[in-house]
This record gives C-alpha cells, structure tokens and sequence, in this order.
C-alpha cells in the first residue's frame, strides 16, 4: 500500500501529503534494497579478494579501510586534499556564477545569443579534457591555471542549461506578462527567473559533478598536485590500500558535493509538485 | 464600444503564408457580453489576441472606446483557456499579478487579490499552489487576476474548454452570476459550445474557416437577468439546437475539404 501522509485538508478536494521524515525514512524500502545491496556488493568484494594468492593489486575491502585509518591520520593526506579543493573551490563557484549569468544575458538576447553560441558549439563539441595541456600550456600550473581548468569544465553545462530555462518559458506565460502589461524589469525578476529556475539548478547540480571531474582529470593528465598526486605515489609505490582509499575518499567528496546541490535545488525548487 | 474592422491576418510560417482571418468586421456595444464561436481554425482566438494586443492584423483596424489597439493595455484583461498561472507562486500572488504588473503596493494589492478570490468562490486557498488546485479552481484563479485589475473590457479565451462537463457547468453558471453583478464589463468571450455561448452572451459571432470570417451574427434573445434555470427552458434548447445544427454542419463541410485537400496533396506527389 502507498503511504501518502497527512491526507485531505477541507473536502474541496484539495490534498496535502506530508513526506515523512527522520528516522523511519532510512528504514523504507527502497533504503533498504539499496544499503543490502551495497553491503553484498562488499562482502563480494573482500571474498573475491581474498581469495587471490596475490592481493597486491587488489586489496581486500578491509585492508583499503585500514588504509584509509592511516591517512585520514597523516598530515601529508590532508595537505593533499587542501591543495585540490582550493582552486577546485575558485573555479567551482566562478563557474557557477558565470554560467548562470552569461547564460540569463544569453538567453534574454538574440543578439548576444548569436554572439556567443558558435563558441559555445565549439567548446561543447570538444572533450574538455583535452583544454588540460592547452590551459597549462598557457597558464602554467599555479592557482589560475588550476581553478581555469575547474571552471572549464563547470561553465558550459551550466551556461547552455540556463539559456534552454530562459528560453523554454512557455509562449503562454510570455502572452500572459505581457497582456498583464508587466515591465521588464520586473518580468525578470518574478517571472524569467523562477520560470528558468529549475534548468538553472539542474544545471548547477550537473556543472558541480563536472567540476568535480575536471579537478581530478588535471591532476592526473598533466600537474602531479594535491590527491592526484596521491593517487600517482600510491599506483607507483603499489599500495594498493592506501590508492584504493584515496579514491574512496575522492567518491565520497563527489556524494557528498552532489547531495548538497540536490538538496539546494530541491530547496529553491520547493513549490515543485512532489513525486 | 469594440470595433473590428475589416481585419485580415496572414501568417507565414516557413516561406508558406495561411490565411487566417478575411476582412473580419462587427462591433461590440460597451457591457455587452459577445460570443466568438466557429470550428478549429476560423481565427476566433487569434481574433481575441489582437484585441488583446498581442497580435498585429495584417490588414484592417481594431478599436476599443475608439481608440486603435497597438498593444495590450491596463483597460483589457485576458483569461485563458489553460490558465497560465505561475506554478512558482501561490494563489494569492497569482491573483495580484496584474495589479503588480502596474506597481500597485503589495498590502493594497493583496487585499484586492483576496477580495476577488472570495467573489470566485476560492477564500481559504490564497497560500495554496496551483498544482494543488483543480482545473476549474485554476480557472476560477484566473477570472479573480482578470476581475483584480477592473479592466473595461474582458477577454476570455475558451476558458472552460478544457473542463469537465460538469466542472464546465458549474463554472458557466457561476461566471454568469459574476458578470450581472458586475455587469458594466465589456467581454468577448471564445468558445465552441452554443450552449455555453447562448446562456452567457448577448450576441453571438458564428464564424467559418478556410479563411476565418464571420458567418452570421446572431443576437440571443434572452432577456437578462438570466439565471441557470434558461437552460432547461424550452425556447432556449430550441435556439441552441438550430444553432449547434448549423455550427456542426460548418464543421461537417471543413472537415469534407480538409479531407479533399489531402487527397489532392497526395496526388501532387
């Protein structure tokens, strides 16, 4: 049976359904599948593990915990983590506000629609990873390198999103502001806006995973900084616990970056129906 | 007054032009109550957005209290057939739209809002969001942001066509109340039931396709105050029917040339 809440509010047919909340929402069932899952897939990872003559290169599930125990203790690990999010930080939040910008100015012009959009196709077409060498070419490797390769990767899917919000506002809600006599200004601000709101947040929600992925391309491919630079010593040094740790930790700042703008968006979007 | 005169309106759409309205001429007295009725595609809702100063007409001129229309305006207020309510905001700011859209303070113009919405029916649900609403109490937020501005002129676009029969019935009835209690409020008013037509309007504007013009004009001879009782009176099934005979006959004959023209399209290939 379906559990809809907090059912009915005055027989006119209007019905409100209050989500449940707290505790028992981690012991429905759809947790549970996936928590059992999680846990299968785990007890499978450490048996298979195990059950190799050499665990070298794969370390069993326990054995990248211990791993993990040792670094989250080690200075050097947090130094790492410090010297990534740094300009993953700068080039995240610039990413963010100049797509959304650009993005709002693109959409509310034709003008600078055309403009813009031949170098849109362009840098959109192109797999961003190959901009890594050509920006450190350019930029070297310091701070503004790092954070311009973030931002690459964040800004476009956060820019074209918004364009498609502004521009899909309905032809009828255009008619209606416009039969209503509204100003522009303020047709901004109370109708476009919200109106693009929900492909500005999908479009944050998207460029943040992307950030997050151009933050550990760059050091990887090109400049040996930060986790990736953990990540090279552990593959060389094969300590297989210690690198599967790393990019445990590197799964988990995802998640974890990804829930946050989940929950923002269903924040902002709050007058969303719900289902 | 509304005056329409010989209005013409040719769209082009990919190089191919259609004509969509052919010297259209009528008038609407002030506080009159007009029906625009006629099968698909005779140009009644692009007749109502020109007078809503939407669309421009190609040829000919449309005027309200004799002034040409250019572009919408403070004096019209438009409902439309799927309510186009802002789903971000609550039925109050819904309601007060209009009267945002021209500055009027947000105390003033939320006491206007709630004052509608009680005359709709709808006290008690200015917190709720549209999604939580049925159709008709949609609609119902969409006559109360019309009715708030206190336009002369009220135009209304199919806004029941996409009810339920009975939802339909209730709303007809209710909107007939609503306009003889305000009674001055000029309204053009499109749809596609006679029924609906002859119970609210005063005149009815038949009208044909292929291009749009008008058919015939006919005026309803109801006297007014009506109440929901005319429509179960004799004399006005008998109206309706003749009427709906003809209106379904016009729809029998587009419906026989579309046909003929596919036919023809397919033998061009």
């Amino acid at each position: 049976m379906v559990d809809v809440g907090n059912v009915g509010v005055d027989g006119r047919g209007v019905v409100e359904a209050t989500p449940r909340r707290g505790l028992r929402s981690l012991l429905e069932p759809a947790r549970l599948v996936g928590a059992a899952s999680i846990l299968a897939g785990l007890v499978v990872w450490e048996l298979y593990a195990r059950s190799l003559e050499n665990n070298i290169f794969f370390p069993t599930f326990l054995s990248m915990i211990e791993g993990l125990v040792g670094l989250v203790q080690d200075p050097g690990f947090w130094d790492a983590y410090r010297q990534t999010l740094i300009p993953f930080f700068w080039g995240w939040v610039t990413s963010m506000l100049a797509g959304v910008l650009i993005g709002l100015v693109a959409g509310l012009s034709k003008t600078i629609w055309k403009l813009v959009s031949p170098y849109v196709a362009f840098f959109h077409a192109l797999p961003v990873s190959v901009l890594v060498p050509v920006v450190v070419v350019a930029f070297g490797i310091d701070l503004l390198a790092r954070s311009s390769v973030v931002f690459l990767f964040g800004f476009f899917e956060v820019m074209l999103s918004t364009v498609v919000g502004v521009a899909y506002i309905s032809d009828d809600i255009r008619d209606m502001t416009r039969s209503f006599g509204m100003g522009s200004l303020r047709a901004f601000r109370r109708v476009v806006l919200p109106g693009a709101m929900p492909a500005i947040m999908a479009g944050l929600r998207i460029g943040t995973g992307r950030a997050v992925v151009g933050m550990v391309v760059m050091e990887l491919l090109l400049v040996s900084v930060g986790v990736g630079r953990l990540v090279i010593r552990y593959r060389a040094l094969f300590q297989s616990p210690e690198l599967y740790a790393v990019v445990f930790t590197l799964a988990i700042f995802g998640l974890a970056a990804l829930a946050l703008m989940r929950r923002l968006e269903v924040y902002v979007l709050r007058w969303r129906v719900e289902s | 007054m509304i005056q329409v005169t010989s209005v013409s309106k040719v769209f082009t759409r990919s190089g191919k032009s259609f004509e969509a309205l052919r010297d259209v001429s009528f008038d609407v007295g002030t506080g009159r109550f007009v029906s625009l009725i006629g099968p698909s595609g005779c140009g009644k809702t692009t007749l109502l957005k020109m007078m809503a100063g939407l669309i421009k007409p190609t040829r000919g001129s449309i005027s309200i209290g004799g002034e040409e229309v250019t572009g919408s305006g403070p004096d019209r207020a438009l409902v439309f057939q799927n309510f186009v309510l802002l789903p971000w905001a609550d039925v109050l700011t819904n309601t007060a739209f209009g009267l945002e859209a021209r500055g009027v303070p947000k105390k003033t113009r939320e006491q206007m809002a709630r004052d509608q919405l009680e005359r709709v029916g709808l006290g008690g649900f200015e917190r709720n969001y549209p999604h939580e609403l049925s159709g008709g109490m949609q609609q119902r937020v969409g006559i109360a942001r019309a009715l708030a501005v206190d336009p002369d002129t009220l135009l209304m676009d199919e806004p029941f066509g996409s009810l339920d029969a009975i939802t339909r019935n209730v709303m007809q009835h209710d909107l007939l109340r609503l306009w003889q209690e305000t009674a001055t409020k000029t309204t053009v008013f499109v749809t596609h039931s006679m029924e609906e037509a002859a119970l609210l309007s005063d005149r009815v504007v038949i009208m044909d396709t292929r291009p749009g013009r008008v058919a015939q004009l006919v005026d309803v001879p109801f006297p007014r105050p009506r109440d929901e009782g005319l429509s179960d009176s004799r004399d006005y099934l008998e109206f309706t029917g003749e009427l709906s005979h003809q209106l379904e006959q016009m729809q029998r004959i587009d419906m026989a040339r579309s046909a003929d023209e596919d036919r023809d399209r397919g033998d061009d290939d």
